[in-house]
């Protein structure tokens, strides 16, 4: 036997081969097992990998409880039926109003919100629209997608790679996407025939026609703009631009519509109108060639919202611009007005649309919390169970938690699932509310009355 | 919470890879098995993976489910249902260690752990001592050494299926293990010093 350097024996296996052979053990090649015994600095090696091995197995387990796997387990299969996510990410929503109807543009929105994968199902962008869309992306398992795509009214496009990178083609019509910020080298990109915008996290939402880039409004975070191959204009928050010499005229907003495309709209009609004076200087540069744009093509201003960039600085909105509705808010507060007017039924579709728009974290609880009680006053008791297990599960330190497991409590009771109710009945008991304890105990109670009978 | 009825149930299905099938076709009942056969490992892998923070184990967890739900109807065979459950959970936790925040509040945790230690001179102190600076330092490993460290050393799948579901090389798969061994001797030899 010959010795080799640092103490080991000629030929002694690769670390891999080692990392290997450990792995396998008895199964592992022979040769590298009977070198491992006659090589010191090799047999060092195993024992060690083997001593990490055999402690990393010793690091502390606590299983959950029962009632923990209970509740996360109803989270789970309520969320698989409603087809929503239930991830920690929430950041805020925004929602663009647009409801581009026969428009050939893309709506494009980044938020932190979150991510929902099955977008066949989910409600488009407006009614009557239709989505198409391509299964692209690599084989095997795929990462989540960061992106949450809707189309508008005839649009057409095709989803051409998957995440990390992915990568979506519009061919016609009107898109609205959600995107996580980006991390770790994603990147989300949306193609027409003639330009390209790239996301770089945060909440933006661009407007495009199917030939080429019209228009970009940034909420918050950093877009890329690339009008043509080669050139890049980066938007951050409070910024937007539009090109109006490629402006279609199908650009015309419906009512609601974000003030990015109304100020568009104004301008056609008016070019050079509130140019000046800080309220939208003008986007229009009416007969200039694509690769002409520049950083002051684009029009500060856009809603009124702050932001913050990508180094968590806080940006001020642009002076003068307008404040855009956010369509959750007025979905929530038709859903309100439904509920007190005595139709719950009513009230639970507005509270759906409003999911459906992404509220802003603030808002989203309401929504879930109401959406669950509409949902049981009007007696659609499965649906209502499904909704307040999502809500318990997404919001578990509510205020109204108590409350809400009092109410799916004796939703459960009703459905015979006594063992369920209980649980969520004692998960009352200690409620901060006097009113919830109460109806907890009065749940208990008429379970403990029922065992008796 | 909410119990569906099962096609699965019915027929009494009791292999991993059909109740995933039955799954992708939309039955609840598939998902609530599966659920009910792996959380608990699925706990583990992520306990072990990110820490023991009891709300986002919980979030962790229905994620994953949730997009076992999503991806069923993709599955296709070429692993065993833990070892696919498994690399979706791990895709998973890598969108969770990727929040700079976690990172942050993780890093002054280590931080906080690394200054307060104390060495007790009783061994099996010691012992406990050393499973802490031992988990400290699997979380602060590099996400794709972790999850292989995770996924084959301490969840023993085997590494060929380890390899596949990751979608790397088995090649690449023994070389993050060997650096992860090595990176936590290297830690731990650093703590018996200390």
């Amino acid at each position: 036997v010959t010795i080799g350097t640092a103490g080991g024996l000629r030929g002694c296996p690769e670390p891999v081969e080692l990392a290997r052979a450990l792995t396998l053990g008895a199964s592992a090649d022979p040769a590298v097992r009977t070198h491992v015994l006659a090589c010191e600095r090799c047999r060092a090696i195993w024992t060690d990998q083997q001593q990490i091995i055999a402690l990393g197995r010793q690091l502390p387990f606590e299983p959950p409880t029962a009632d923990r796997l209970r509740l996360v387990r109803g989270t789970v299969l309520a969320a698989a039926r409603l087809d929503r996510g239930v991830s920690p990410r929430r950041g805020a929503a925004l929602i663009a109003a647009a409801a581009f109807a026969g428009a050939a543009v893309i709506t494009l929105l980044a938020t932190g919100l979150l991510v929902h994968r099955d977008r066949a199902q989910r409600p488009s962008l407006t009614e009557g629209s239709t989505t198409e869309r391509g299964t692209g992306g690599p084989p095997g398992i795929r990462r989540r997608s960061p992106a949450d795509i809707r189309a508008g009214a005839g649009a057409r496009f095709t989803v051409l790679s998957g995440p990390p990178h992915e990568k979506v083609e519009l061919q016609e019509g009107a898109l609205r996407v959600s995107v996580e910020p980006a991390t770790g080298g994603e990147t989300f990109r949306i193609v027409t025939r003639r330009g390209e915008v790239e996301v770089r996290g945060t909440i933006f939402e661009t407007v495009a026609s199917s030939a080429g880039l019209t228009a970009v409004r940034v909420e918050r975070g950093r877009v890329v703009v690339r009008p043509v191959p080669g050139q890049e204009v980066i938007l951050t928050a409070g910024q937007n631009w539009q090109l109006a010499a490629a402006a279609p005229a199908a650009l015309s907003p419906a009512p609601g519509a974000a003030p990015v495309v109304s100020k568009a709209a104004r301008q056609r009609q008016h070019p050079g109108a509130g140019a000046r004076a800080g309220v939208a200087r003008t986007a229009q540069i009416s007969g200039a060639p694509a690769t002409s744009w520049r950083r002051d093509d684009f029009v500060p201003g856009g809603p009124a919202r702050s932001g913050r960039d990508e180094a968590g600085r806080a940006v001020p909105a642009a002076a003068g611009s307008e404040r855009a509705v956010d369509p959750a808010d007025l979905a929530f507060g038709e859903g309100l007005s439904r509920f007190r007017a005595g139709d719950p039924a009513a009230a639970a579709r507005a509270f759906e649309r409003a999911l459906a728009l992404g509220p802003a974290p603030a808002l989203a609880e309401d929504v879930w919390y109401w959406r669950g009680v509409a949902l049981a006053r009007s007696g659609a008791s499965g649906a209502a169970r499904d909704v307040l297990a999502v809500f318990l599960g997404r919001f578990p330190l509510s205020a109204r938690a108590g409350e809400v497991s009092v109410i799916l409590g004796r939703l459960l009771h009703e459905a015979g699932d006594r063992a369920a109710a209980e649980s969520h009945f004692r998960a009352g008991l200690h409620d901060r509310s006097a009113r919830v304890r109460e109806a907890a105990r009065a749940g208990l109670d008429a379970l403990g009355s029922q065992a008796g009978q | 919470v909410v119990r569906t009825t099962s096609a699965v149930d019915a027929v009494g299905v009791t292999d991993d890879s059909q109740l995933v099938l039955a799954c992708g076709r939309g039955d609840g009942g598939a998902l609530g098995e599966l659920f009910d056969r792996h959380s608990g490992a699925v706990y583990r892998f992520f306990s072990r993976l990110v820490g023991v923070n009891t709300a986002d184990l919980d979030e962790l967890v229905s994620e994953t489910f949730l997009n076992v739900h999503r991806s069923a109807a993709r599955f296709r065979g070429q692993a065993a249902v833990r070892t696919w459950i498994t690399a979706i959970a791990a895709n998973v936790g890598r969108h969770h260690v990727r929040s700079e925040s976690r990172r942050r509040a993780f890093l002054t945790a280590l931080k906080g752990y690394l200054h307060g230690a104390v060495v007790d001179a009783d061994r099996a102190a010691e012992r406990r001592d050393l499973l802490r600076k031992l988990g400290a330092s699997v979380t602060a490993l590099p996400y794709d050494l972790r999850v292989a460290y995770v996924m084959c050393d301490l969840e023993e799948i085997p590494g060929v299926e380890a390899a596949r579901v990751l979608g790397i090389p088995e090649g690449t798969l023994w070389r993050r293990l060997h650096d992860a061994r090595r990176a936590l001797r290297e830690a731990l030899e650093g703590h018996r010093r200390s």
